[in-house]
């Protein structure tokens, strides 16, 4: 490595202990994975050796692909390598190629590809769309994927894993190098990488042991007597925060929402006007251009504070901050553990993270934050198994290039995580899919989608294959608006029902603006700024994620500790709550579960708490539902937070009697998950983004027109004409599978049962709403469960006709 | 609760059907709009695997009505076929061809491009707007120009949310009734539902329960 050295030595760098042990293990030939933090040097860990190589024989075209989830990410890669090919002499070329590489520079890397090539998965794949693609990898020498544990867990992850076993296949003497943060399943995500026949004596898994000493301290309300108990944000908060800001040479202050987001910057707008202009906001759906500033503008210092969500949370070249503000809760110990590795980078000195609870019983969090902090035990990412929307859209993409054998292709794609345990007889029920299009053959059908030509797989239709590369990808996101002023800067996007709500002259906050709607142009919002002041805050779907068990399972313990004498700050805040708990109904130990049962002008009130997360509440909710209506035809409204769920009924809910016959037993625990309305409801969702990206339904593209006259349709159709007439689709079994897998947690759940099961059941009726109850309520997320008959059902209806 | 919902309207008895049909019995006749005939074929040529058995169970849903009125005339409310000439369109020739006594109307709809080139023996084209009585007969309202008058249309797909109490809520294909305008739900089963915004008054919505027309009144 003596180029590498020679150039670190210029700059006065001095290489790290893990970035010269991946130096050594790249250039022994071996494949692996790099456990570093952003901000440790972690690119030039992989990327110098591959120069060093390169430096004597630069090769011609492709020698390297770094895949990287984001595009933002893209260019500061180029940066970092173009400074080191620079610094180092090394005659090779760079280029990127991502959904934003303009036709003409597509074009010259189809003629000549960069030696080094930045891309997405997505891209990589549409470069497996073009005929005679092998020719492009014959120099390919190593593959490195950047982030690996954010795709990890997520189907772009598949999607990676399908693109590195045709790579391999290309070469079978590929490097293949992964970069992660520090995740619970590091050795899992090694093999997800390089997939489970891989010799584990060719691959290491180096750490940066780069450990720190994080602090929480979490802001306490000052009189717990007033703080909401639920529905707020958190902005009575604002108080204590402005403080800290503004002894603060720089701050970040992570929220959870987008929407939250927009409003903590407003709020501290209007709290603290002095702030102005030393203070910007950051997320998913502030342009590109804007984010860039932000982010250029925080890096010289000439902005103190950005209040921002997750889309800060990844970054190569992120410069530290004084310090980090967590706005309500984590949701999981490594994502906060990540944020609070932003600050404080002097060496020996602990990083500190303020937490702001947002709602009175968030305040735990904190305490159960510290405590999970200390047992180092971190959450894992777990990755996709049989996912066959994004087989089929794969083996698309192959078809529509040179074709696929199916032996061959069966082989390889066996030898990825994903698709191991995937059955001959499975694979061969995708390839009859899409070549007949269903299971049961007729006569006549005019099905056309991939021929088979002499055992060689392959799309023929010109007008298939350009639908199938403009389909590519597995992220399916509603239809997104372009807000931007009358000159064309764009400001951010938007939801298309939230502009619906809007008219000519609305005023509305986008990206920290106060906006004023002129005019709807196609999939653009034009705006000017707004002279008036108050104005609708957008917000935008998407799922909300749950409590991951590590935390829930601390939150757990805290709930007992307060029985005893609490010692952190957390808890001795929240004694007048929970004495009001007690006075009401009861606070429960850890071996008790609390019911509670409460009737009010809308109907019968069971609240139930699990404090399991989210969709583990759910899940129980479903359950608990289904099992008490085979007592009696009846409906319920289920409603949930991390904490615990409610069942809301219009009749009496018979818990007294389901309590002597086991409800919560893991027996039949599937059959009676799958029977439960909710789950068809779920699957029905999960199948939206399975339809899409297995090509069965093609919505059109924003900015893309293609005509496809009469074949917009939605999925939930296909969904409803599936279950009727092909219960066994493949499509339609994985959309369950994961509904069971990940909405469910169906493993998680079934632990959470075997706990109830151990517990005494506490059932009380309080006169009023409890704490505890409370955040339920004004939860709106609600899931149905029925089994009663139709025109019961309406006969009950208040006969009101509402807008949908 | 009877299966069908009569309703007096515009001086005519109408019969709401759960078939998401509407009997005009003085008249004779059967009105059905938007079947979409031909989707399943359509999107299939197009490597999109909607299962034929859809277009199965539409083509039986329509003998099975016209078994059920024997002696009834039958118009089509536009969006008959849904797209190209496909397969589909000989099933659907064949199944009214077995209907030898009876006639059948089409009112074109926005999707009816096959009419143009292939002239059906079994089915009669009519204007759109077409005149029946004091009723204009339609596809999609927009097709009135706004010229005054009771009108029977189809082509918004209706349905209806219904909220109760503890927090219910569900969607049902409906037939709109309002003052001057009346609205039939989809016949096919390839079609989505949407809520009619309309500047009318609306005087009652039948919900199509598997059981029956549910009548609804506004507040």
């Amino acid at each position: 490595m003596k180029h590498s050295e020679k150039w670190f030595r210029s700059l006065g760098w001095k290489a790290q202990k893990f970035q010269k042990q991946a130096w050594e293990s790249y250039q022994a030939g071996l494949s692996g994975l790099v456990n570093a933090p952003t901000g440790s040097g972690k690119t030039y860990s992989l990327l110098l050796p591959a120069l060093e190589e390169a430096f004597e024989n630069p090769g011609k075209g492709l020698q390297l692909i770094w895949i990287s989830p984001i595009r933002a990410l893209t260019r500061e890669i180029e940066q970092a390598s173009k400074r080191a090919i620079e610094g180092m002499g090394v005659r090779w070329t760079v280029g990127i190629r991502t959904g934003d590489t303009s036709q003409k520079e597509r074009a010259a890397q189809k003629k000549q590809m960069p030696h080094l090539l930045i891309t997405t998965p997505e891209s990589l794949h549409l470069i497996l769309t073009q005929k005679g693609y092998p020719a492009i990898f014959r120099e390919l020498k190593a593959v490195v994927v950047d982030e690996w544990h954010e795709l990890l867990g997520s189907k772009r992850g598949v999607q990676t894993e399908l693109a590195l076993s045709r790579l391999v296949a290309l070469q079978p003497g590929l490097r293949i190098w992964g970069i992660s943060a520090t995740i619970g399943n590091l050795i899992e995500a090694r093999e997800v990488l390089l997939g489970p026949t891989f010799p584990l004596e060719k691959s290491r898994i180096i750490r940066a042991e780069i450990l720190k000493e994080v602090r929480v301290k979490t802001l306490i309300p000052e009189k717990i007597e007033t703080f909401p108990w639920a529905g707020h944000i958190g902005i009575t908060m604002l108080r204590q925060v402005i403080p800290l800001i503004e002894k603060s040479s720089s701050t970040l202050i992570f929220t959870n929402t987008r929407n939250f987001a927009e409003v903590w910057y407003q709020k501290l707008l209007e709290a603290a006007p002095h702030l102005a202009g030393q203070i910007a906001m950051h997320h998913g759906s502030v342009s590109s251009d804007l984010r860039a500033w932000v982010e250029e503008q925080l890096h010289t210092g000439k902005l103190r504070t950005v209040v921002c969500t997750s889309s800060l949370d990844l970054g190569v070249d992120f410069r530290p901050v004084e310090t980090i503000i967590q706005v309500g809760s984590p949701k999981g110990v490594s994502r906060f553990l990540q944020r609070a590795g932003r600050s404080g980078h002097q060496p020996g000195m602990p990083s500190v993270i303020y937490f702001v609870p947002t709602h009175s019983l968030e305040i735990l969090e904190g305490a159960a934050l510290r405590a999970a902090i200390e047992t180092g035990k971190l959450e894992d990412r777990i990755p996709y198994l049989r996912s066959f929307d994004v087989l089929i859209q794969y083996m698309m993409t192959l078809a529509v290039s040179d074709g696929f054998r199916a032996d061959s292709l069966y082989k390889e794609v066996r030898k990825t995580f994903c698709f191991q345990g995937m059955e001959r007889a499975e694979f061969d029920s995708i390839l009859h899919f899409l070549v007949h299009g269903g299971e049961s053959l007729q006569a006549y059908d005019e099905f056309h989608r991939v021929i088979v030509d002499d055992g060689l797989f392959k799309v023929e239709s010109r007008r298939i294959a350009l639908l199938h590369r403009l389909s590519i990808g597995t992220i399916v996101s509603d239809q997104m608006m372009q807000v931007k002023y009358l000159s064309g800067k764009r400001i951010g996007s938007v939801e298309e029902w939230f502009i619906s709500q809007l008219r000519t002259g609305s005023v509305f906050w986008l990206a920290g603006r106060n906006l004023e709607l002129v005019k709807i142009q196609g999939m653009d919002v034009l705006v000017q700024n707004a002279k008036q002041q108050k104005g609708a805050v957008p917000s935008w779907m998407g799922g909300r994620m749950p409590l991951s068990s590590n935390l829930a399972e601390m939150l757990r313990r805290k709930i007992d500790e307060m029985k005893q004498n609490p010692d952190d700050p957390e808890l001795s805040a929240l004694i007048p709550l929970f004495d009001k708990q007690k006075q009401l109904s009861h606070s429960p130990n850890a071996m008790e579960l609390l019911i509670e049962k409460i009737e009010s002008k809308e109907g019968c009130h069971l609240f139930v708490y699990p404090f399991e997360g989210r969709f583990v509440n759910q899940a129980i909710a479903s359950l608990l539902a289904y099992r008490l209506s085979l007592f009696q035809p009846v409906s319920f409204s289920i409603a949930m937070n991390d904490y615990g769920f409610e069942l809301l009924s219009d009749q009496d809910i018979p818990i007294e009697a389901a309590l002597d016959s086991e409800i919560f037993s893991t027996e039949h625990l599937r059959d009676d998950l799958l029977k439960s309305l909710n789950a068809t409801e779920m699957a029905r969702r999960k199948f939206r983004d399975i339809a899409r990206i297995s090509g069965l339904v093609f919505q059109g593209y924003p900015g893309k027109p293609v005509k496809s006259r009469h074949l917009q349709s939605n999925s939930q159709l296909f969904f409803d004409v599936f279950s009727e007439y092909e219960p066994g689709n493949v499509l339609l079994k994985q959309a369950y599978e994961e509904v069971l897998d990940f909405e469910l947690e169906e493993a998680r759940l079934r632990r959470a049962l075997e706990r109830i099961g151990k517990q005494d059941i506490v059932l009380r009726y309080p006169s009023q709403v409890t704490p505890f109850a409370f955040p339920i309520l004004v939860d709106r997320l609600r899931e149905k469960y029925t089994n009663e008959n139709l025109q019961d059902r309406i006969r009950k209806m208040l006969i009101l006709l509402e807008d949908d | 609760m009877t299966d069908s919902l009569k309703i007096h309207w515009q001086n005519a008895e109408l019969h709401l059907l759960p078939e998401r049909a509407l009997l005009w019995p003085d008249k004779n006749m059967l009105l059905l709009s938007d079947l979409h005939f031909g989707k399943t074929q359509h999107f299939r040529r197009h490597g999109m695997a909607l299962p034929h058995q859809a277009a199965e169970a539409e083509r039986n849903n329509l003998e099975a009505l016209l078994n059920k009125y024997p002696d009834q005339d039958v118009c089509f409310l536009g969006d008959l076929f849904h797209s190209d000439m496909n397969l589909e369109w000989t099933g659907l020739e064949n199944l009214l061809a077995c209907f030898p006594g009876r006639h059948f109307m089409l009112v074109p709809g926005n999707h009816d491009i096959l009419i143009r080139d292939h002239q059906p023996k079994t089915l009669k084209i009519l204007d759109n707007p077409f005149p029946l009585a004091n009723i204009r007969l339609c596809h999609d309202p927009d097709d009135l120009n706004e010229m005054p008058g009771p009108a029977i249309c189809g082509h918004l797909h209706p349905g209806i949310r219904l909220r109760g109490p503890a927090r219910q809520s569900i969607r049902l294909p409906a037939f709109y009734v309002y003052e001057d305008l009346l609205i039939l739900p989809a016949f096919g089963l390839l079609t989505g539902l949407h809520r009619p915004r309309l500047r009318k008054k609306l005087l009652l919505a039948g919900a199509v329960t598997p059981e029956g027309v549910v009548a609804l009144k506004p507040e």
